[in-house]
């Protein structure tokens, strides 16, 4: 679990953290509310991409997926995901087999829906 | 300062639109999430400031840098700290990390504001010419002269609003240090900015409100020049 957020919208059992985005780029909910949809936009894209890479065992596609989305998920301070997709570059590195690959993939994917459901609570409560 | 965001990743996008904008010295231009879609903006010189991502699908941002001929200031940014090297091969401005924090992103901006500056200035001092005159040296903007008339041992060099420098040259001497700049001889005695001719009637040349002769041997090469300068 994340750290206490209840200062920037959140609280003490969310798994994203708004504190970077509130520290780099203020705190109009405007702003907060338009990068929070736009992170909803890119792990529905990341979950898509994955999943087809995983059903094309292409661990080089898997793999730019990764590296593609780390710095959003450090943005929103996700460590739980952040560590699931590290264990999962690793398993790649050391071309591990498909089945540890699909077990890592499928931990990944698990918890988007969660973080989205997140996001979409954020977006109500700053919407309203 | 015009500026584009050629990057794939939506989110670092979006986190560098809300940076520009606080910035209001900067002009967001376009965001792009390819490289190849940004190369018709680019190839149109109109940008001065390119927020590179390294890796993308197709074109990375390092084969976008080999690729344009003249590039403008590039600010990289990327997950990947290693291509900062790469990177500085190409003489970027600088190298931001993803997640982009305001205060780095503040310092690559006011680099590429510094750097626009030593450029300006730079310029300014490539585009001017030391000539002697009986008291010593002095500085011509290029971009000043309109014509130089040759009188044997000296030529007058008539400046834009009724200036006029009389200089210890030759026609032929000025001809030759005028020669990297657009100037075209175009009488034993005259030599033209070829930025400043308005039109060439005949056996004649108009420079705002000069008149200047043109002699058959420089008429062709100079109805050319003219023409393939009102093209750039």
């Amino acid at each position: 679990m994340q750290q206490d957020n209840r200062d920037n919208g959140s609280n003490r059992d969310s798994m994203i953290s708004l504190s970077f985005i509130i520290r780099e780029l203020g705190d109009d909910p405007n702003v907060i509310q338009e990068m929070l949809i736009t992170f909803r936009e890119v792990l529905i894209e990341f979950d898509l991409t994955i999943s087809k890479g995983n059903e094309q065992t292409d661990s080089h596609y898997l793999k730019t997926a990764l590296h593609k989305i780390k710095p959003s998920v450090r943005m929103f301070n996700l460590s739980e995901l952040l560590k699931k997709i590290d264990d999962l570059d690793e398993k790649l590195k050391n071309e591990a087999e498909p089945i540890y690959i699909q077990s890592k993939v499928s931990d990944i994917r698990r918890m988007i829906p969660l973080i989205i459901t997140e996001i979409d609570h954020y977006v109500l409560k700053l919407r309203q | 300062m015009k500026c584009i965001i050629i990057d794939d990743d939506k989110l670092s996008r979006k986190t560098l639109e809300k940076h520009i904008q606080n910035r209001p010295e900067l002009n967001l231009i376009g965001q792009f999430e390819d490289a190849i879609s940004a190369l018709p903006i680019l190839k149109k010189k109109e940008v001065d400031l390119v927020f590179l991502d390294v890796v993308m699908p197709n074109m990375s941002g390092i084969d976008l840098m080999k690729f344009l001929e003249d590039l403008p200031q590039i600010i990289i940014i990327s997950e990947h700290k290693e291509y900062a090297v790469e990177g500085f091969n190409f003489n970027v401005t600088d190298y931001l990390t993803k997640p982009i924090t305001k205060e780095r992103f503040s310092s690559a901006i006011d680099k590429a504001f510094e750097r626009r500056i030593f450029e300006q200035v730079k310029e300014d001092h490539y585009q001017s010419i030391s000539v002697k005159q009986r008291s010593g040296y002095i500085n011509i903007a290029t971009d000043d002269i309109l014509y130089i008339e040759g009188f044997g041992d000296y030529v007058n060099v008539i400046l834009s609003e009724g200036k006029k420098v009389t200089v210890l040259s030759t026609i032929k001497g000025m001809e030759e240090q005028l020669a990297e700049y657009n100037f075209k001889r175009i009488h034993r005695s005259y030599i033209v900015n070829l930025k400043k001719v308005d039109k060439v009637v005949e056996n004649d040349v108009y420079v705002g409100d000069h008149v200047i002769p043109v002699s058959r041997t420089y008429r062709t090469s100079l109805i050319k020049l003219f023409k393939e300068n009102a093209t750039r």
